[in-house]
Protein backbone atom coordinates (compact mmCIF):
# COMPACT_ATOMS: atom_id res chain seq x y z
CA UNK A 1 0.00 0.00 0.00
CA UNK A 2 1.91 3.18 -1.44
CA UNK A 3 1.71 6.62 0.17
CA UNK A 4 0.05 7.84 -3.44
CA UNK A 5 -2.28 5.03 -3.42
CA UNK A 6 -3.12 5.97 -0.10
CA UNK A 7 -3.77 9.50 -0.64
CA UNK A 8 -5.32 9.07 -3.95
CA UNK A 9 -8.53 7.19 -1.90
CA UNK A 10 -7.99 9.61 1.33
CA UNK A 11 -8.91 12.67 -1.82
CA UNK A 12 -12.11 10.61 -2.85
CA UNK A 13 -13.46 9.93 0.09
CA UNK A 14 -13.05 13.56 1.22
CA UNK A 15 -14.95 14.11 -1.91
CA UNK A 16 -17.61 11.56 -1.56
CA UNK A 17 -18.01 13.02 2.19
CA UNK A 18 -17.31 9.78 3.39
CA UNK A 19 -14.64 8.40 6.37
CA UNK A 20 -11.82 6.93 5.20
CA UNK A 21 -11.70 3.48 5.13
CA UNK A 22 -9.81 1.79 8.32
CA UNK A 23 -7.28 0.52 6.45
CA UNK A 24 -6.35 4.43 4.55
CA UNK A 25 -7.02 6.25 8.06
CA UNK A 26 -5.14 3.13 10.12
CA UNK A 27 -2.01 4.16 7.83
CA UNK A 28 -2.71 8.18 7.55
CA UNK A 29 -2.09 7.49 11.87
CA UNK A 30 1.24 6.07 11.35
CA UNK A 31 2.54 8.04 8.20
CA UNK A 32 3.36 11.80 8.86
CA UNK A 33 2.52 12.93 4.42
CA UNK A 34 -0.94 11.09 4.69
CA UNK A 35 -1.88 12.45 8.24
CA UNK A 36 -1.01 15.56 6.91
CA UNK A 37 -3.10 15.21 4.16
CA UNK A 38 -5.79 14.29 6.40
CA UNK A 39 -5.87 17.26 8.36
CA UNK A 40 -5.56 19.71 5.64
CA UNK A 41 -8.79 17.49 4.00
CA UNK A 42 -10.34 17.95 7.55
CA UNK A 43 -9.87 21.86 7.42
CA UNK A 44 -11.27 22.15 3.81
CA UNK A 45 -14.00 20.44 4.77
CA UNK A 46 -14.68 22.26 7.62
CA UNK A 47 -14.72 25.38 5.47
CA UNK A 48 -16.59 23.79 2.85
CA UNK A 49 -19.84 22.99 5.58
CA UNK A 50 -20.24 26.52 6.13
CA UNK A 51 -20.57 27.75 2.81
CA UNK A 52 -24.36 27.94 3.59
CA UNK A 53 -27.22 29.16 1.05
CA UNK A 54 -30.12 30.65 1.85
CA UNK A 55 -33.72 28.72 1.06
CA UNK A 56 -35.47 29.63 -2.49
CA UNK A 57 -37.63 32.18 -1.68
CA UNK A 58 -41.68 30.79 -2.16
CA UNK A 59 -41.93 33.84 -4.68
CA UNK A 60 -38.74 32.66 -6.31
CA UNK A 61 -39.90 29.13 -6.61
CA UNK A 62 -42.98 30.02 -7.80
CA UNK A 63 -41.64 32.58 -10.84
CA UNK A 64 -39.35 29.33 -11.59
CA UNK A 65 -42.55 27.07 -12.28
CA UNK A 66 -44.70 30.07 -13.85
CA UNK A 67 -41.88 30.82 -16.31
CA UNK A 68 -41.09 27.18 -17.06
CA UNK A 69 -45.20 26.72 -17.88
CA UNK A 70 -45.21 29.86 -20.12
CA UNK A 71 -42.59 28.24 -22.16
CA UNK A 72 -43.91 24.91 -22.05
CA UNK A 73 -47.31 26.38 -22.97
CA UNK A 74 -45.72 28.77 -25.83
CA UNK A 75 -44.01 25.26 -27.17
CA UNK A 76 -47.31 23.66 -27.04
CA UNK A 77 -49.12 26.00 -28.98
CA UNK A 78 -46.28 26.23 -31.10
CA UNK A 79 -46.65 23.01 -32.13
CA UNK A 80 -50.02 22.03 -32.26
CA UNK A 81 -51.49 22.30 -35.90
CA UNK A 82 -55.17 23.95 -36.14
CA UNK A 83 -57.30 22.03 -35.85
CA UNK A 84 -59.40 22.85 -39.08
CA UNK A 85 -55.77 24.01 -41.13
CA UNK A 86 -56.68 21.38 -44.07
CA UNK A 87 -59.43 19.36 -42.81
CA UNK A 88 -61.51 20.13 -45.64
CA UNK A 89 -58.76 18.89 -48.32
CA UNK A 90 -58.69 15.93 -45.88
CA UNK A 91 -61.95 15.09 -46.31
CA UNK A 92 -62.72 16.28 -50.14
CA UNK A 93 -59.58 13.82 -50.84
CA UNK A 94 -61.19 10.66 -48.75
CA UNK A 95 -64.62 11.77 -50.13
CA UNK A 96 -63.59 11.23 -53.54
CA UNK A 97 -61.44 8.15 -52.76
CA UNK A 98 -65.02 6.70 -51.64
CA UNK A 99 -66.77 7.84 -54.59
CA UNK A 100 -64.94 5.92 -56.44
CA UNK A 101 -66.44 2.81 -54.88
CA UNK A 102 -69.96 4.12 -55.84
CA UNK A 103 -70.01 2.81 -59.58
CA UNK A 104 -68.20 -0.38 -58.69
CA UNK A 105 -70.93 -0.93 -55.92
CA UNK A 106 -73.92 0.46 -57.63
CA UNK A 107 -72.61 -1.37 -60.97
CA UNK A 108 -72.52 -4.76 -59.68
CA UNK A 109 -75.91 -4.28 -57.63
CA UNK A 110 -77.38 -3.55 -60.82
CA UNK A 111 -75.68 -6.62 -62.29
CA UNK A 112 -77.29 -9.13 -59.86
CA UNK A 113 -80.81 -7.58 -59.95
CA UNK A 114 -80.56 -7.84 -63.40
CA UNK A 115 -79.62 -11.67 -64.19
CA UNK A 116 -81.18 -12.68 -60.61
CA UNK A 117 -84.86 -11.33 -62.28
CA UNK A 118 -83.89 -12.77 -65.65
CA UNK A 119 -83.01 -16.13 -64.22
CA UNK A 120 -85.60 -16.67 -61.41
CA UNK A 121 -88.69 -15.13 -62.99
CA UNK A 122 -90.21 -17.95 -64.78
CA UNK A 123 -90.54 -19.38 -61.02
CA UNK A 124 -91.14 -16.42 -58.76
CA UNK A 125 -94.14 -14.64 -58.39
CA UNK A 126 -93.73 -10.68 -58.85
CA UNK A 127 -93.91 -9.57 -55.01
CA UNK A 128 -91.36 -12.41 -53.78
CA UNK A 129 -88.88 -11.07 -56.92
CA UNK A 130 -89.41 -8.02 -55.02
CA UNK A 131 -89.05 -8.57 -51.70
CA UNK A 132 -85.67 -10.73 -52.78
CA UNK A 133 -84.61 -7.50 -54.24
CA UNK A 134 -85.35 -5.26 -51.36
CA UNK A 135 -83.20 -7.99 -49.12
CA UNK A 136 -79.84 -7.67 -51.51
CA UNK A 137 -80.36 -3.63 -51.87
CA UNK A 138 -80.68 -2.91 -48.40
CA UNK A 139 -77.16 -4.35 -47.30
CA UNK A 140 -75.83 -2.52 -50.36
CA UNK A 141 -77.23 0.73 -49.49
CA UNK A 142 -76.40 0.25 -45.58
CA UNK A 143 -72.65 -0.35 -46.64
CA UNK A 144 -72.40 2.07 -48.72
CA UNK A 145 -73.71 4.37 -46.26
CA UNK A 146 -70.96 2.83 -43.36
CA UNK A 147 -68.58 3.61 -46.10
CA UNK A 148 -69.09 6.98 -46.78
CA UNK A 149 -69.95 7.50 -42.43
CA UNK A 150 -66.09 6.28 -42.14
CA UNK A 151 -64.25 8.78 -44.20
CA UNK A 152 -64.65 11.50 -41.71
CA UNK A 153 -63.25 9.08 -39.02
CA UNK A 154 -60.70 7.60 -41.03
CA UNK A 155 -59.88 11.42 -41.47
CA UNK A 156 -59.90 12.19 -38.05
CA UNK A 157 -57.71 9.30 -36.77
CA UNK A 158 -55.13 10.13 -39.67
CA UNK A 159 -54.93 13.53 -38.30
CA UNK A 160 -54.68 12.49 -34.79
CA UNK A 161 -51.84 9.64 -34.99
CA UNK A 162 -49.21 12.82 -35.83
CA UNK A 163 -50.61 14.60 -33.53
CA UNK A 164 -49.51 12.07 -30.78
CA UNK A 165 -46.30 11.15 -32.35
CA UNK A 166 -45.41 14.85 -31.88
CA UNK B 1 -43.73 7.91 -8.12
CA UNK B 2 -42.60 8.43 -10.98
CA UNK B 3 -38.50 9.28 -11.79
CA UNK B 4 -36.93 12.11 -12.84
CA UNK B 5 -36.17 10.67 -15.83
CA UNK B 6 -40.22 10.14 -16.60
CA UNK B 7 -41.47 12.94 -15.60
CA UNK B 8 -39.00 15.18 -18.30
CA UNK B 9 -40.07 12.86 -20.86
CA UNK B 10 -43.50 13.92 -20.00
CA UNK B 11 -42.60 17.24 -19.88
CA UNK B 12 -41.28 16.69 -23.09
CA UNK B 13 -45.08 15.53 -24.95
CA UNK B 14 -45.78 18.62 -22.99
CA UNK B 15 -47.27 17.44 -19.63
CA UNK B 16 -47.67 20.44 -17.01
CA UNK B 17 -48.17 18.30 -14.07
CA UNK B 18 -44.95 16.48 -14.78
CA UNK B 19 -43.09 20.08 -15.01
CA UNK B 20 -44.58 20.93 -11.64
CA UNK B 21 -43.84 17.87 -10.37
CA UNK B 22 -40.17 18.53 -11.16
CA UNK B 23 -39.96 21.95 -10.20
CA UNK B 24 -41.16 21.02 -6.60
CA UNK B 25 -38.23 18.46 -6.65
CA UNK B 26 -35.41 20.06 -8.16
CA UNK B 27 -35.93 24.04 -7.54
CA UNK B 28 -34.77 24.10 -4.33
CA UNK B 29 -31.07 22.17 -4.99
CA UNK B 30 -30.92 23.53 -8.02
CA UNK B 31 -30.97 27.43 -6.87
CA UNK B 32 -28.64 26.11 -4.19
CA UNK B 33 -25.78 24.74 -6.81
CA UNK B 34 -26.17 27.73 -8.53
CA UNK B 35 -25.56 30.42 -5.42
CA UNK B 36 -22.57 28.44 -4.46
CA UNK B 37 -21.22 28.92 -8.13
CA UNK B 38 -22.06 32.54 -8.66
CA UNK B 39 -21.46 33.33 -5.07
CA UNK B 40 -24.99 35.18 -5.40
CA UNK B 41 -28.51 33.74 -3.76
CA UNK B 42 -30.59 36.69 -5.57
CA UNK B 43 -28.63 36.33 -8.96
CA UNK B 44 -28.92 32.63 -8.50
CA UNK B 45 -33.02 33.16 -8.64
CA UNK B 46 -32.75 34.89 -11.85
CA UNK B 47 -30.52 31.88 -13.29
CA UNK B 48 -32.26 29.58 -11.87
CA UNK B 49 -35.57 30.79 -13.46
CA UNK B 50 -33.18 30.97 -16.67
CA UNK B 51 -32.05 27.82 -16.04
CA UNK B 52 -35.74 26.18 -15.88
CA UNK B 53 -36.84 27.81 -19.21
CA UNK B 54 -34.07 26.71 -20.72
CA UNK B 55 -34.56 22.99 -19.56
CA UNK B 56 -38.08 23.07 -20.86
CA UNK B 57 -37.00 24.86 -24.59
CA UNK B 58 -34.48 21.52 -24.58
CA UNK B 59 -36.81 19.13 -23.16
CA UNK B 60 -37.30 17.18 -26.73
CA UNK B 61 -33.45 16.96 -26.68
CA UNK B 62 -33.50 15.29 -23.30
CA UNK B 63 -32.08 11.38 -24.00
CA UNK B 64 -34.29 8.91 -21.34
CA UNK B 65 -31.17 7.15 -20.54
CA UNK B 66 -29.45 10.12 -19.05
CA UNK B 67 -29.73 10.88 -15.63
CA UNK B 68 -32.00 14.25 -15.59
CA UNK B 69 -29.99 15.78 -12.60
CA UNK B 70 -26.53 15.56 -14.64
CA UNK B 71 -28.18 16.95 -17.76
CA UNK B 72 -30.61 19.38 -16.17
CA UNK B 73 -27.52 20.82 -13.72
CA UNK B 74 -25.20 21.22 -17.27
CA UNK B 75 -28.21 23.24 -18.51
CA UNK B 76 -27.67 25.30 -15.42
CA UNK B 77 -24.02 25.19 -15.53
CA UNK B 78 -23.81 26.85 -19.04
CA UNK B 79 -26.52 29.69 -17.43
CA UNK B 80 -24.42 30.37 -15.17
CA UNK B 81 -21.31 30.34 -18.01
CA UNK B 82 -23.31 32.88 -20.20
CA UNK B 83 -23.85 34.85 -17.54
CA UNK B 84 -20.18 35.18 -16.42
CA UNK B 85 -19.28 35.89 -19.61
CA UNK B 86 -21.73 39.05 -19.99
CA UNK B 87 -20.30 40.27 -16.69
CA UNK B 88 -16.75 39.72 -17.87
CA UNK B 89 -17.61 41.51 -21.36
CA UNK B 90 -19.22 44.39 -19.54
CA UNK B 91 -15.86 44.78 -17.43
CA UNK B 92 -15.69 42.23 -14.70
CA UNK B 93 -12.56 40.10 -13.69
CA UNK B 94 -14.08 38.19 -12.13
CA UNK B 95 -17.48 36.27 -11.14
CA UNK B 96 -19.33 38.48 -8.85
CA UNK B 97 -18.12 37.41 -5.50
CA UNK B 98 -20.70 36.18 -3.27
CA UNK B 99 -22.50 39.08 -1.25
CA UNK B 100 -25.88 37.86 0.04
CA UNK B 101 -24.99 34.68 1.63
CA UNK B 102 -24.42 36.10 5.39
CA UNK B 103 -27.97 37.30 5.38
CA UNK B 104 -28.38 33.37 6.25
CA UNK B 105 -28.96 34.55 9.73
CA UNK B 106 -26.13 32.16 11.47
CA UNK B 107 -23.94 32.99 14.06
CA UNK B 108 -21.45 36.01 13.71
CA UNK B 109 -18.45 33.48 13.80
CA UNK B 110 -19.66 31.35 11.01
CA UNK B 111 -20.44 34.43 8.97
CA UNK B 112 -16.64 35.41 9.38
CA UNK B 113 -15.85 31.97 8.48
CA UNK B 114 -18.31 31.76 5.69
CA UNK B 115 -16.74 35.52 4.39
CA UNK B 116 -13.13 33.89 3.85
CA UNK B 117 -14.62 30.86 2.35
CA UNK B 118 -16.44 32.48 -0.07
CA UNK B 119 -13.71 34.44 -1.47
CA UNK B 120 -11.50 31.08 -1.49
CA UNK B 121 -14.39 29.07 -3.24
CA UNK B 122 -14.79 32.38 -5.56
CA UNK B 123 -10.69 32.46 -6.08
CA UNK B 124 -10.74 28.94 -7.80
CA UNK B 125 -11.03 29.57 -11.78
CA UNK B 126 -14.59 28.45 -13.24
CA UNK B 127 -13.83 25.31 -14.24
CA UNK B 128 -12.62 24.10 -11.14
CA UNK B 129 -15.55 25.62 -8.69
CA UNK B 130 -17.93 23.86 -11.42
CA UNK B 131 -16.74 20.19 -10.83
CA UNK B 132 -16.25 20.71 -6.94
CA UNK B 133 -19.41 21.84 -6.49
CA UNK B 134 -20.48 18.92 -8.34
CA UNK B 135 -19.13 16.48 -6.73
CA UNK B 136 -18.75 18.00 -3.08
CA UNK B 137 -22.59 19.32 -3.08
CA UNK B 138 -24.43 18.00 -5.50
CA UNK B 139 -22.93 14.11 -5.13
CA UNK B 140 -22.58 13.60 -8.66
CA UNK B 141 -20.47 10.52 -9.53
CA UNK B 142 -17.83 11.80 -11.72
CA UNK B 143 -19.15 9.93 -14.94
CA UNK B 144 -22.21 12.30 -14.21
CA UNK B 145 -19.83 15.30 -13.89
CA UNK B 146 -18.36 14.20 -17.14
CA UNK B 147 -22.42 14.31 -18.56
CA UNK B 148 -23.16 17.76 -17.07
CA UNK B 149 -20.00 19.31 -18.40
CA UNK B 150 -19.46 18.03 -21.54
CA UNK B 151 -16.13 17.10 -20.76
CA UNK B 152 -13.83 14.01 -20.57
CA UNK B 153 -13.99 11.68 -17.17
CA UNK B 154 -10.37 12.41 -16.72
CA UNK B 155 -10.71 15.88 -16.80
CA UNK B 156 -13.32 15.53 -14.19
CA UNK B 157 -10.55 13.71 -12.37
CA UNK B 158 -8.21 16.18 -12.70
CA UNK B 159 -9.91 19.20 -12.32
CA UNK B 160 -11.03 17.46 -8.52
CA UNK B 161 -8.02 17.34 -7.81
CA UNK B 162 -6.38 20.47 -9.43
CA UNK B 163 -9.70 22.31 -6.70
CA UNK B 164 -8.84 20.35 -4.05
CA UNK B 165 -5.09 20.96 -3.97
CA UNK B 166 -5.91 24.52 -4.59
CA UNK B 167 -8.19 24.92 -1.55
CA UNK B 168 -5.44 23.29 0.94
CA UNK B 169 -3.12 25.63 -0.45
CA UNK B 170 -5.35 28.47 -0.01
CA UNK B 171 -5.90 27.29 3.46
CA UNK B 172 -2.03 27.60 3.94
CA UNK B 173 -1.94 23.63 3.93
CA UNK B 174 -0.22 21.94 1.23
CA UNK B 175 3.02 22.26 -0.47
Amino acid sequence: MSCEDVQERLTEAFLARQAPVPEDAAHAAGCAACGSLVRELRSVAEHLAVVLVPDLRPAARAACEARALHVLRAQRAAHAPAPLRGLGRDLARATLLGLLALPIAVGHAWLVAWVGSAVLSPWLPGPILGWLGILYFAPVVLGLGVLYGAIPLAVVAGRRQPLEES
Amino acid sequence: MESDEELMQAVARGDEMALRALVARHASPLHAYLARLCGDASEAEDLAQESWMRIVRSAAAFDASRRFRSWAWGIATNVARDRFRRVRARGGLHAPLPTNLADAGTPEGRSIARVDLRGRLAELPERLRQALLLRYYEGMSEPEIAEALGIARGTVKSRLHTAVMALRRSLGGAS
